[in-house]
């Protein structure tokens, strides 16, 4: 299996990299940068569409068996599926941070990950915006730019930077739920974060930028590639609720350290047993 | 006071921006450093490094070389003293020689060295130099905002819908702020097409001023996080105001900036309202 995962590595690798130049091409256009809204997002869709075509039609010219996850409603072929099965599994995210793809705000990725009897076996995560290929094997160390890198080794949240996805308040039935996590999390964290990027915030704890790293309700292709490399890089990632991650529900926190996650998740949980947030005491 | 010429601004502008530049490799040194030695200041949350120190001794060394009549107000000088010392006329330095400290320590690219020169109480030159992302912002009065060298314009978002904001949820963990801070965040975050919390007061109005970013709030700071910023965001044709729509007050710096007018004045409005959240739950 290993020379396979190395000849899929080698395989893929370039085809990264050119993905990544194609997204940095979009990054860089300067007319974007007018209205979040409206005319623009049709830019957004032009580059998702083109960096997704190019990979799929790549890897379907080499390995026409090969499967992909993908939403059954822009499934343009019977490659995709819902379901993630043994067989060899592409779970990509062309643009990962849409709105900072558009406001040039440098937390964007081409995400893509490889899963074969439903492991997750390879991630290769490109950012072009501020140069950074990341990219790891299962049980080969996690890299950037060719570099090791590793998570931190933090295990207190009065030391930690974490990240967290505070642009959910905006979605109604779990701003609630949010605001409490929030308050409770953000009390005892040396600094909270938000970059609205789901894979490269995973990056980030890999490389040891972030200490921890929460997120939910997200999709599969958001989260595979990111999860095999902040392992790699040492770190853990679980369910919120401390079970297993999964790739196709992926909830998860990560982090540096077990006993800094572990404190992040009693944080949730205490927050998810109260009604409301109140102004009382911490 | 005499009136300031063009010429003299432009002189102060030019020595401010060699000197900033001139911090480019103690600054990388100390941010490509994986394992930097780091202090504690006042409280948990708040971090210092030899860098910010050498940093602010070099530009307050070369500054006070090239304008003996200098005054200064600097981040780690500072430090220690309750009290900020009265703003005068004269002209006056305000350094903050690592805006980010916390990022510059887990070698995240949001920080920067960030120089602003006032003299009558305006602020005249601006500058803010990020080494760790090659970006030098830098400006003077009246003649627009520049991101190396290029000139930079702010966004044309009006509204929040269409808008993404910056703001500080960290400051949560900061016990007088934290029911304030939290009501803001649901505030903001519940109208506005996207939020970021970037933990850069000095780098987060430079993307203003870029429009990378469609506005910025943030309370509780120091003169020298955001002086160079306000002065960015508005030479790029922003606006800034007082969190509480009142005038900008460069020593009390409670603000929000933003690409244009209306936009302001609706997260004003927002922030106004927030207050009078009494229940949490958001059902």
């Amino acid at each position: 299996m290993s020379t396979e995962i190395e000849e899929l590595y080698n395989f893929i690798y370039p085809l990264a990299i050119r993905a990544g130049e194609i997204l940095l091409e979009g990054y860089e256009r300067k007319e974007k940068n007018v209205d979040i809204k409206g005319a623009f997002y049709d830019v957004v869709t032009d580059y998702d569409n083109k960096i997704e075509q190019y990979l799929m039609g790549e890897i379907l010219a080499k390995y026409p068996q090969h499967k992909f996850i993908g939403e059954e409603e822009t499934a343009k072929n019977n490659n995709v599926s819902k379901e993630l099965t043994d067989v060899p599994t592409w779970i990509i995210d062309p643009i990962d941070g849409t709105s900072n793809f558009i406001k040039q705000i440098p937390h964007v990725s081409v995400s893509i990950g490889l899963s074969i009897n439903k492991q997750i076996v390879l991630g290769i995560m490109n950012n072009p915006a501020q140069g950074k290929l990341y990219t790891a094997k299962l049980g080969q160390g996690a890299f950037c730019n060719g570099k090791p890198i590793h998570v931190s080794n933090c295990e207190r949240l009065r030391d930690a930077n974490v990240a967290y996805e505070v642009s959910l308040l905006h979605v109604h039935k779990v701003a609630n739920k949010h605001i409490k996590r929030i308050y409770h999390v953000g009390l005892h964290a040396r600094r909270m974060l938000a970059y609205s990027c789901v894979v490269d915030e995973l990056c980030m704890v890999a490389a040891g930028n972030l200490d921890a790293f929460y997120i939910e309700d997200m999709y599969p292709w958001d989260c595979a590639a990111g999860s095999l490399l902040v392992r790699e890089a040492g770190g853990v990632v679980t369910h919120p609720f401390g079970g297993p991650f999964d790739i196709m529900k992926p909830d998860l926190i990560c982090a540096g350290t077990e006993e800094l996650r572990k404190e992040i998740e009693n944080l949730l949980r205490k927050a998810d047993q109260e009604h409301s947030v109140g102004s009382g005491e911490v | 006071m005499a009136h300031i010429s063009d010429a003299k601004i432009k002189e102060y502008y030019d020595v401010a921006l060699d000197l900033v530049i001139k911090c480019g490799p103690i600054f990388r040194e100390g941010y490509n450093k994986t394992n930097k030695e780091v202090m504690v200041k006042a409280a948990f949350f708040d971090l210092v490094t030899v860098y910010d120190r050498q940093i602010e001794e070099k530009l307050t060394e070369g500054l006070l070389k090239a304008f003996p009549e200098s005054l200064f107000i600097g981040e780690e000088a500072l430090a220690g003293t309750k009290q900020l010392p009265e703003l005068t006329d004269a002209p006056t330095w305000i350094i903050d020689p690592i805006d980010g400290t916390t990022n510059y320590i887990h070698r995240l690219p949001h920080c920067g060295i960030s120089v602003a020169l006032v003299i009558d109480k305006q602020l005249l030159v601006g500058i803010i130099y990020n080494p760790a992302a090659n970006e030098l912002y830098s400006t003077w009065r009246g003649h627009g905002a520049f991101l190396n060298g290029e000139p930079i314009k702010v966004s044309s978002a009006a509204t929040m819908s269409s808008a993404v904001v910056g703001h500080e949820i960290t400051l949560v963990n900061v016990a007088p702020l934290r029911d304030r801070c939290l009501k803001r965040a649901y505030k903001l975050g519940s109208v506005a097409a996207g939020t970021r919390c970037l933990a850069s007061a000095a780098l987060s109005l430079a993307y203003v001023a870029k429009g990378t970013l469609d506005a910025y709030h943030v309370d509780y700071l120091k003169p020298w996080d955001v002086a160079a910023g306000v002065l960015l965001v508005r030479e790029a044709g922003g606006v800034v105001h007082n969190t509480n729509g009142s005038v900008f007050n460069l020593m009390k710096p409670n603000l929000v900036a933003a690409g244009t007018e209306p936009l302001a004045q609706e997260i004003i409005q927002l922030i106004e309202q927030s207050a009078q959240i009494k229940d949490y739950t958001f059902t």
